[in-house]
């Protein structure tokens, strides 16, 4: 799978700092990888952007299956 | 026919010769792992050569069909797995350098599955790491490097089935399991000249698979001909309670006449002024034609303007970093070959849970609208992709810029396809044609498959030997 697509080209501030040590990588980011997260964030942005523009019908029931398990395990 | 020769034959020109005992499965997987050793080592196509367990399988082989015990067209056919199968007792890397250690004490359903058929594991495949489940920008993103294609080793087999695209071409396997999310079968195999299929989610189960994406991830053959994908579906296939999202239907069934000749083609041609390759577009108008020489009614069809992809990106990279959550937490991320993989898992983190949720409403909603697509014709034929083998050195977030609605839009409704040779470029690199159809409708498929490779020679031509 390869992200493709022009990244924003203003870097948006990340609040990386302000997060749960649970959310924190083990390692802060280093200078490349900020610049890297940037471009993949703005990226992510941008592709969700365009589904959220999609007319979706709301309560419309999303792809997920869920079977209860039926009889022993 | 002899060993060597043997390895450049289909599995069902193969097998009579199995059967009837003129070919020893001991020699065969010999030869094999021969090749393995040497080429396959040079393609970067070999995780690890499983030569024990092969030798020993093979032997049993031999024995039993000596004793009369034949048990069908893959038995003492020598064949490889992409290292994301679970292989007791063998190393399973999941491509992955922090992973080389990894070792599963049990056999992925598919596996087991190929074994009670009479098949020889002769190799764990090459494959881009984690199956690019969080995102690679070189050939280079895999633990045993960039895979090289037989048809021109400067040149990319394309990924994530990478080993199972350039040992299947070389000739070093009889065939190859693949997995695929989006592209991971149909894009090595078009890459390759070797013929993929991509079954109906949920109809080869996954049990023993390393996850990506739960909800796209599918496992399926590649090998030279639509018959044999056809032979290798009979065996993997069929519902398997280890998991839950295995489909408990019947197994379509290869072997029906491959008789296309009054089907409804739909034929999505991609714009190439964009992006492409104009050979390709010739060799797909030359399919197209043959299609149409042969008695099925091909017309051009479209496909609703959607965000295919924009829904399978957030749908894979939000399902992928949950599936590799505790190696993006630990840091060992940056192991990996790709050096933007930290930054892109971070970002697929704060993706929010609202918008995962409205990706999977606008896919329920794709989902349908590809039924009503599908209900105008039998099958849908488009180029594999648009472009020929990218070079090894290649960026490939500029290199695969293009729109790829049939191949996300398929993949997020589980939809089957077979990439089938279609044509050759001047410079001697292969050209594929993709067939998709309904769910669970690989017996068209396939038979389409058939009929145009018994009509056509694309899937018989092999690379040159280095």
């Amino acid at each position: 799978m390869i992200l493709g697509g022009a990244a924003a080209a203003v870097l948006p501030s990340l609040p990386l700092e302000a997060e749960s040590p649970a959310r924190r990588p083990a390692r802060a980011l280093s200078a490349r990888e900020r610049k890297d997260l940037a471009k993949s964030a703005a990226q992510l942005a941008k592709v969700s952007e365009s589904v959220r523009k999609m007319k979706i019908p709301m309560g419309a029931e999303p792809a997920f299956v869920f079977a209860p398990r039926i009889g022993k395990p | 026919m002899t060993p060597e020769e043997a390895l450049s034959k289909s599995v069902a020109e193969v097998a009579p010769e199995i059967q009837s005992r003129r070919l020893s499965p001991v020699a065969l997987a010999e030869a094999s792992l021969a090749g393995l050793e040497t080429e396959g080592r040079t393609l970067n196509a070999v995780a690890t050569v499983t030569r024990e367990r092969a030798l020993e399988d093979a032997r049993a082989a031999e024995s039993e069909i000596a004793a009369g015990r034949y048990r069908g067209p893959l038995h003492g056919i020598p064949y490889g797995a992409k290292d994301l199968l679970a292989t007791k007792g063998v190393p399973t890397t999941w491509g992955a350098r922090p992973l080389v250690r990894q070792v599963i004490d049990e056999d992925a359903t598919v596996i087991r599955r190929l074994r009670e058929a009479g098949a020889v594991l002769v190799a764990k495949l090459a494959m881009i790491e984690l199956a690019g489940g969080l995102g690679y920008n070189t050939a280079a993103a895999s633990s045993t490097g960039p895979a090289k294609n037989p048809w021109d080793p400067t040149r990319w087999t394309c990924g994530s089935s990478s080993g199972s695209g350039a040992a299947t071409a070389a000739g070093l396997v009889g065939f190859s399991i693949g997995s695929e999310t989006w592209g991971s079968i149909l894009c090595p195999s078009a890459f390759t000249g070797v013929t993929g299929l991509r079954p109906t989610y949920g109809l080869v189960p996954r049990t023993g698979a390393m996850a990506l994406s739960w909800t796209m991830d599918k496992i399926g053959p590649m090998a030279r001909s639509a018959e044999d994908c056809g032979l290798v579906l009979d065996a993997i296939a069929g519902h398997d309670p280890g998991d839950p999202s295995s489909l408990d239907v019947p197994s379509p069934k290869s072997a029906t006449s491959p008789d296309a000749r009054s089907w409804r083609i739909g034929a999505i041609r991609p714009s190439f002024e964009k992006f492409g390759h104009r050979e390709i577009e010739a060799a797909f108008d030359e399919a197209v034609k043959t299609l149409g020489g042969l008695g099925a009614r091909v017309s051009d069809a479209k496909l609703p303007d959607l965000p295919f992809d924009e829904t399978a990106i957030l749908i894979i990279v939000v399902e992928a970093a949950a599936a590799f959550e505790p190696l993006i937490t630990s840091g060992r991320v940056r192991e990996l070959n790709e050096p933007s993989v930290a930054a892109s898992a971070e970002a697929a983190k704060r993706v929010s849970g609202v918008d995962y949720v409205r990706a999977m409403q606008a896919r329920r909603i794709m989902q349908q609208e590809l039924a009503k697509v599908l209900e105008s014709y039998d099958l849908l034929v488009s180029p594999t992709v648009p472009m020929l083998a990218t070079k090894l050195s290649d960026k490939l977030e500029a290199a695969f810029a293009y729109s790829d609605p049939l191949g996300s839009g398929s993949n997020l409704a589980g939809l089957p396809a077979l990439s089938a040779p279609c044509g050759f470029s001047k410079s001697g690199l292969p050209i594929g044609m993709q067939i998709v159809g309904p769910p669970l409708s690989e017996s068209r498929v396939l038979a389409l498959g058939r009929f145009y490779q018994e009509n056509t020679e694309w899937h018989t031509r092999q690379p040159p030997i280095p």
